[in-house]
């Protein structure tokens, strides 16, 4: 499974990218990654999904799990708190 | 509860219907203003106590403006997402023991006064509303956003930021987003965006100015100064007098603002770049006020807010901007004004066309979609 996570925007408006790559974390880190994206229904969510409002944190996540892809780019108040935990998890395999 | 302000009996409390009055509301005359918008209040309260909720609809967001004068609340999140918080400080009410709470208080009220004092606009919606703000949202929240009805700040989570309240011009830029909401309009993507980002920085900076009393010539001119935690290589977010020069670090980057049409951006990020093509206006602002010298908030300050305020619409871009940003220097200022804004536009490679020869398929800048009215009525308008 390989993961990248584009963040952008914000006041600050900082763009920061994260790569991860399954072979290079561990079982349980990968397991814990697996969970968050289908609870969060990742590979169903629609592509674009923003709020419109100035200054909030932007996204663009894209998922390449064996076989399956997807990419969506959302914000930090268009989306539910599973995104957001999968998008902390992410930050700190950084 | 057919009786104006005055206690007077009023035709419009009574028999114009709700959508009309929302249109008066809108309007300048503040006498016909102040009737409607007392009128959609009464309809308002009238709906609640009958249990009516669903029926005022539209006009719900009247509810929170104020004819007080300046009303401040701000609200604690408490680490949490939910808005707007516990209220831990009203309007008049003393200081407390967290500096978050405070410098929003003040920085509201600084902003507030901005606006008042130098461009009679009464609070965000040009209307009295009540300012809100909530402190300590989330946890380790690196930023401060404005939700279309609030203000909302973030701790920083220590290592790259500090706390978003400990800039005034980050609280100044964060209203000015309610302001162009309540006006322009503009859209956030792209040309459009990145000028709804310009408006508010330089709103925001102004707002600065205003508190220290700063001329052109004195000013930093800096976005966020003070919001790095110790260790970051970087004098601010973004710096109005050099965009691409306010940091340099390993672990955020480089600053990547243009300061000039040759180096704009073309990204899918960030909304269309908003926040890196902001640079390209903001520098020819910085050099607009530097033109006309004194106070920033005066001249190049009052040309911009008619534009935002007056002439501006939801998908104007830089061409725009610099055509109605000219024509007002050159209604209030005269011909010595529009030049200096003129070259300032020049000066980042945006040139002023006159409004008939441009616009591919399109008319004069008031026929723009979305766009307000002609220069000629907003230079009509008193001024400072």
């Amino acid at each position: 499974m390989r993961i990248t996570l584009v963040q952008s925007g914000g006041f600050a408006g900082l763009r920061r990218e994260v790569i991860v790559d399954s072979d290079r974390i561990s079982i349980g880190e990968c397991r814990r990654l697996s969970e968050l994206l289908e609870r969060s229904g990742f590979f169903a969510l629609p592509p674009r999904r923003l709020s419109g409002l100035p200054d909030v944190i932007q996204y663009r996540l894209e998922v390449d799990d064996a076989g399956r892809q997807h990419q969506i780019t959302f914000d930090g108040e268009s989306c539910g708190e599973e995104l957001l935990l999968l998008i902390e998890q992410i930050e700190k395999l950084a | 509860m057919c009786r104006d302000r005055d206690h007077q009996r009023h035709p419009l409390l009574c028999i114009v219907p709700p959508h009309i009055l929302q249109h008066l509301a809108q309007l300048r005359d503040p006498k016909l203003r102040a009737l409607a918008e007392n009128a959609l209040r009464a309809i308002a309260l009238s709906e609640r106590l009958r249990g009516e909720r669903s029926a005022i609809g539209g006009i719900a967001p009247l509810l929170a403006t104020s004819t007080a004068g300046k009303q401040r609340s701000i609200c604690d999140a408490r680490g949490g997402a939910t808005l707007p918080g516990a209220v831990v400080r009203r309007e008049g009410e003393p200081p407390t023991a967290d500096a978050s709470v405070n410098e929003a208080y003040d920085g509201l009220g600084s902003t507030y006064d901005l606006y008042s004092t130098v461009y009679e606009r009464d609070s965000i919606d040009g209307r009295g509303m009540s300012l809100l703000a909530t402190v300590h949202y989330r946890r380790q929240y690196n930023n401060a956003f404005w939700n279309g009805r609030q203000m909302v700040f973030g701790d920083g989570d220590g290592k790259i930021f500090q706390r978003f309240t400990r800039s005034v011009d980050v609280i100044g830029h964060e209203l000015t987003h309610g302001v162009t909401q309540y006006e322009a309009g503009l859209e956030y993507q792209g040309q459009p965006g990145a000028l709804n980002e310009h408006f508010s920085d330089v709103f925001g900076s102004l707002v600065k100015q205003f508190v220290l009393g700063q001329r052109t010539d004195k000013a930093d001119w800096l976005i966020g100064a003070g919001l790095f935690a110790r260790g970051i290589r970087g004098v601010a977010l973004r710096s109005m007098k050099a965009p691409g020069t306010a940091y340099d670090d390993p672990k955020i980057g480089r600053d990547p603002q243009p300061a000039h049409m040759d180096d704009y951006v073309e990204t899918e990020d960030d909304n269309g770049g908003v926040h890196i093509n902001s640079g390209i206006p903001n520098r020819a602002f910085y050099l607009a006020a530097m033109g006309f010298e004194g106070y920033a908030w005066s001249k190049a300050g009052m040309v911009w807010y008619r534009a935002l305020t007056d002439l501006l619409g939801t998908a104007s871009d830089f061409e725009d901007a610099a055509r109605v940003t000219t024509e007002v220097a050159g209604a209030q200022f005269g011909t010595a004004g529009a030049e200096i804004v003129r070259r300032a536009w020049g000066a980042v490679g945006i040139q002023a066309a006159p409004r008939t020869a441009r616009r591919k398929g399109g008319g004069e800048y008031a026929d723009h979609p979305g766009s307000k009215r002609g220069v000629r009525g907003a230079a009509a308008r008193s001024h400072r």
